[in-house]
């Protein structure tokens, strides 16, 4: 089973976005903010990330930064209601989720990876 | 001297006095639908752009991605301040988990974090809801000092309707607050400062308008505009563009006065208007603000009168608007007309159609005074303005003086009188009040023909009333 870490701040996207994907078989962790998203990242070392951009304590792209710097190479997904072009050229994320979003567009990102992962 | 931010919305920094205060904190309460988040939106956007940093900061469960989806289709949003200057972050969880105490840390923590010089805190009443009223006084409390010793405005939206003896309200520094009323079928939203710590604020209601650029506000005409401007002076005449009447008032309309043209229907006031327009010049420019025909029908008018509107238009030195009658706010009229006489320094105002004003306001009784504001702003700008006023028609022959408050608004008068005599249509023209001088008391028969207004009988009728 694919582990995900979900690190959102808003209560009710975490709530949809974390039971969509425990339906379809995914175990789902969710952190509300990013000290906690990385805390549990380095920890339980989760097969993909979704998180959010703009949170308290740690922003999500802070917390990737960090994860990459300390070895953290699974895929993971920013969602953010900042337009795609306003984030970095080269980011340390690998795929941008528009935010609000529709489940179907998270679903079909996620399964992607899971794809390219190979867990089942 | 205290420093200012504005909240980047002109009319709101004039209610204000500047804006707010930096290290204060404010409440924005209203219902639903008010428009706070879009103020307190359009309030970071423009601190953002003047260099500062910005912190939203909500309480409520739904989702901020959704709202900060809807205010970047606004005019005010610039999406390049993201995610640097200006950020958007949920507390709920650390409020639903933590309590106040874990809220208050957070907001301390992100205002350092950022380096924020203005905060938003959405859904106030939500950190309410989880405390007691002493907790809840406490927490305001040492919010409003966290905002002080951040050096940050703090700004908190409440949609709760609680009255002005909440210690919230005596504790912080301001307090705003908007609604949506209801008046008949008509609503429309206002916006009131009910307190602001070191400043002078323009007290009461004022209206404001929700578009996609933004919230405009439209401090009351009355209260808003400079309560000094220039004393009107000086024996300076302005052609009224009719020779015959300029003789009744002794050389034309006193300089920068209000004229107020009354009458009943096809009695010849947006004739006469359209007379004072025609002597329109680059030294002397026009405008017009009318309700009930449009510029094209306006120019066509004035031709078939003989009267030439077409040359001052095409040399730049007249402009006709117009504005559809219904509920139009009138403060944003008024505005409106200032700065358009002010960016071409015009020297001729002509306004037809008062009632179209009078129907759009609120409260009617503040007619006279938003007449007489708008008549001083133009005359401080040295504009001659003549407005026209529609009564029922009058018996020929009895003598009638407008209302004291028609007579209050201006410094001029004049009755343009119709009826029938001798089996004709007559009109008559008499002066009833000229600003500090002397006039040709007596009534003056007059008719329009192909040269506009004329005085004297119509041609076709004769003194007597039969085909002449």
């Amino acid at each position: 089973m694919l582990r995900v870490l979900l690190v959102e701040d808003e209560p009710d996207v975490a709530l949809v976005a974390a039971t969509v994907l425990e339906e379809v078989g995914y175990h789902v962790t969710v952190a509300t903010d990013g000290h906690e998203g990385l805390e549990i990242a380095l920890q339980e070392q989760p097969e993909l990330i979704v998180t959010d951009f703009m949170m308290p304590c740690l922003s999500g792209l802070e917390m990737i930064e960090r994860l990459r710097e300390a070895g953290f190479d699974r895929p993971i997904i920013l969602t953010t209601a900042i337009p795609e072009d306003h984030l970095p050229r080269h980011p340390p994320y690998d795929a941008y989720l528009a935010k609000p979003y529709g489940t179907r567009k998270l679903l079909a990102l996620v399964d992607a990876f899971r794809a390219q992962s190979g867990v089942g | 001297m205290l420093e200012k931010f504005s909240t980047g919305i002109e009319g709101l920094d004039q209610l204000t006095d500047g804006g707010f205060i930096r290290g204060s904190a404010y409440i924005v309460q209203g219902p639903p639908g008010a428009g706070k988040t879009i103020m307190a939106n359009q309030f970071c956007y423009a601190h953002v752009r003047a260099g500062g940093r910005a912190l939203y900061m909500t309480l409520l469960a739904e989702s901020s991605s959704r709202m900060l989806n809807y205010v970047s289709q606004m005019g005010f949003f610039e999406g390049s301040a993201l995610p640097d200057a200006m950020q958007y972050i949920s507390g709920y969880g650390v409020l639903e988990r933590e309590g106040l105490p874990g809220l208050l840390k957070l907001v301390q923590h992100e205002l350092k974090r950022h380096r924020a010089t203005a905060m938003v805190l959405d859904g106030t009443f939500v950190a309410q809801s989880v405390a007691s009223e002493q907790e809840f006084r406490a927490f305001i409390h040492t919010l409003q000092g966290v905002a002080g010793m951040a050096d940050a405005v703090l700004v908190m939206l409440t949609h709760q309707n609680r009255d002005a003896s909440c210690p919230e309200h005596t504790m912080v520094d301001g307090w705003i607050e908007m609604s949506d009323e209801i008046q008949g079928f008509r609503a429309f939203r206002t916006i009131q400062v009910r307190k602001h710590r070191g400043a002078a604020i323009l007290p009461g209601k004022h209206r404001l308008r929700i578009t996609q650029a933004g919230i405009d506000v439209f401090p009351r005409a009355e209260i808003a505009m400079d309560p000094n401007p220039p004393a009107l002076t000086g024996t300076d005449r302005v052609a009224t563009g009719h020779r015959g009447l300029d003789g009744l008032l002794e050389g034309g309309l006193p300089a920068a006065s209000g004229t107020l043209l009354v009458g009943p229907t096809g009695s010849g006031k947006t004739t006469l208007g359209l007379h004072f327009l025609s002597r329109s010049h680059a030294r002397e420019p026009g405008l017009m603000l009318g309700f009930y025909e449009t510029p094209a029908h306006i120019r066509e008018k004035a031709r078939s009168l003989g009267l030439d509107l077409d040359t001052p238009i095409e040399a730049g030195a007249l402009e006709l608007s117009w504005l559809p009658p219904a509920e139009n706010i009138v403060d944003e009229v008024v505005r409106d007309i200032v700065n358009r006489a002010r960016a071409r320094n015009v020297k001729r105002v002509f306004i037809d159609g008062l009632v179209a004003i009078r129907d759009s306001l609120v409260i009617t009784s503040r007619m006279p005074y938003v007449i007489n504001a708008l008549s001083m702003q133009l005359g401080a700008i040295g504009a001659t303005v003549v407005y026209t006023s529609e009564i029922p028609e009058l018996e020929l022959g009895h003598a009638m003086m407008p209302s004291d408050e028609l007579s209050a608004m201006v410094d001029n008068v004049l009755l343009l009188n119709t009826g029938r005599r001798d089996h004709a249509f007559r009109r008559h023209l008499s002066v009833i009040k000229l600003r500090d001088s002397d006039f040709d008391p007596r009534t003056h028969e007059f008719h329009i023909g192909p040269a506009g207004i004329a005085f004297g009988p119509d041609p076709r009728v004769g003194s007597s009333g039969k085909a002449a």
